[in-house]
């Protein structure tokens, strides 16, 4: 299928070793999908539950790309010499891209499409290069935790902090300088996964 | 005289409190190296440092001219090596060729053609041609060994590094084993560790017994076993004093140790001197 998307044989051979293209994985991303989906159809219109939830599916994604614990292939792969920021690249795009675009579809049956219904790109985004850079402190899955763990967490204080009724700019994140603040997270964890690259073909991590 | 291969100057390795490699230096050179010693000897680190994938918290490493530390020369050395994981994992529904052509792309063959001709040598060289198309999952325990051995040799790499290879192999496999390695250690470096002495006695030209992170012992095998000369006797019945003691097929017991009453000196084996360097006397290893 891949090789019918255009994509060369080599790299349709290393996306085929990604977990997180695997049929039953993007099965439970869209059944999440689906279920954040219909929590959001609820009487006041409110889509903040998508919106917590679609950022951190490409991030679990992410997460499960490459990397020790995740691809049982990774001791031999990280002694190779294609390096494992391009494998790792190579395969988060392809995740993320996988993740968003399911998510975008998603969006489109919430009860009200509107820009609000795009606001958990950016902090998707932030939350993908930012797991990517803690990777190279730990390994993928503990760097995906915490990530996600911060993230519900600050939903969980804005929404419990608020005294009038929940809306989406109730969260720092879906406000302007929220949404600001994600891209220079982005950029900054870009920065740091950059210059940390050589850890990424390290089993001590 | 052959030119040294892999260089090791004490080399240390801490996991949090626990020490893996306390200063370990050794040479190797085109030939197979054994490493033998217990679990939690450090031969698993060793090798994964010389596999480049594990650096070390201080001493250093020369392998085939470079110092893995940098990054350029850890990827030069890279290309010219072939690695065996203690536990190698597999994408299983995978075939058998499509697994080794993944880790030939990693090993940057972009060549469709060439690279799948490379991918049926070292599958027909591991015995595996005839199961190119089978699943992983499909495939028995040494198979998949020998599936593992195969993506090493993909390019016919300078340095092969093995953790364990012959574990879980019937005999036959690895009786082949030893008939492929020794064919290619003519030109190349091979370090492999094992748990079996005879693997060490049969196919290796150097050994090193290691415990404890520290080598014990680095030679040739015959010296290993001169090590137990005149420490290992035949005697009719267990002496207490021995460090340790079975009663052999003939019924005479082996003691390895202090002479017992009414015993003879008989000829030590590689097994005798590393179980006197170890020295590991637990009852559960007293085979009676």
């Amino acid at each position: 299928m891949l090789r019918l998307a255009g994509i060369s044989d080599h790299t349709a051979r290393l996306l085929a070793a990604t977990p997180a293209l695997s049929n039953s994985w993007l099965g439970g991303i869209a059944a999440t999908l689906v279920f954040a989906i219909l929590a959001s159809r609820n009487p006041t219109g409110n889509p903040l539950p998508f919106l917590i939830v679609a950022p951190v599916l490409p991030l679990a994604g992410v997460a499960t790309a490459y990397g020790p614990g995740v691809d049982p292939t990774y001791e031999v792969g990280a002694s190779s010499p294609m390096r494992g920021m391009r494998l790792l690249m190579i395969r988060s795009i392809a995740v993320f891209a996988t993740t968003s675009i399911l998510a975008i579809a998603a969006s489109f049956a919430l009860p009200h499409v509107d820009l609000a219904a795009a606001g958990w790109i950016l902090p998707s985004l932030a939350l993908a290069t930012v797991c990517l850079a803690l990777s190279t402190w730990f390994s993928p899955l503990r760097s995906a935790a915490i990530v996600a763990a911060g993230w519900i967490a600050v939903a969980i204080v804005s929404v419990s902090i608020v005294s009038g009724p929940v809306r989406v700019h109730t969260i720092v994140a879906f406000r302007e300088s929220g949404q600001v603040s994600l891209v220079v997270a982005s950029v900054i964890a870009v920065f740091v996964l950059i210059l940390r690259r050589d850890r990424l073909d390290r089993v001590d991590r | 005289m052959n030119e040294t291969t892999v260089r090791i100057q004490s080399v240390r390795k801490h996991f949090g409190s626990v020490q893996a490699l306390a200063g370990v230096s050794f040479e190797g050179e085109a030939g197979i190296t054994g490493l033998l010693g217990p679990n939690g000897a450090g031969k698993t680190t060793l090798l994964r440092m010389i596999a480049t994938v594990m650096s070390p918290d201080s001493g250093s490493l020369l392998l085939l001219g470079h110092d893995p530390a940098n990054a350029s020369s850890r990827t030069a050395i890279r290309r010219s090596l072939g690695y065996m994981p203690q536990e190698p994992g597999f994408h299983r529904a995978f075939t058998a060729f499509e697994f080794v052509d993944y880790v030939a792309i990693l090993k940057e063959m972009t060549d469709r053609r060439a690279r799948h001709a490379e991918v049926m040598r070292v599958l027909d060289l591991t015995g595996l041609g005839g199961r190119a198309r089978t699943k992983i999952r499909a495939l028995s325990g040494g198979m998949r060994r020998r599936l593992a051995l195969a993506q090493t040799l993909l390019g016919d790499p300078q340095l092969l590094v093995l953790d364990e290879p012959t574990a879980g192999l019937d005999p036959e496999q690895r009786l082949r084993f030893r008939e492929l390695i020794s064919e290619i250690a003519v030109r190349q470096t091979v370090i492999l560790s094992t748990h079996q002495t005879e693997d060490v006695a049969t196919l290796c030209n150097r050994v090193i017994v290691m415990n404890e992170g520290i080598v014990l012992f680095e030679g040739v095998p015959r010296e290993l076993a001169e090590l137990a000369r005149g420490r290992v006797w035949a005697a009719p019945e267990r002496d207490v004093r021995a460090k340790l003691s079975w009663r052999t097929g003939d019924g005479l017991h082996r003691h390895i140790g202090t002479a017992p009453e009414g015993a003879h000196l008989i000829e030590p084996t590689i097994e005798d001197a590393y179980l006197l360097l170890v020295g590991r006397t637990t009852d559960e290893e007293n085979v009676a």
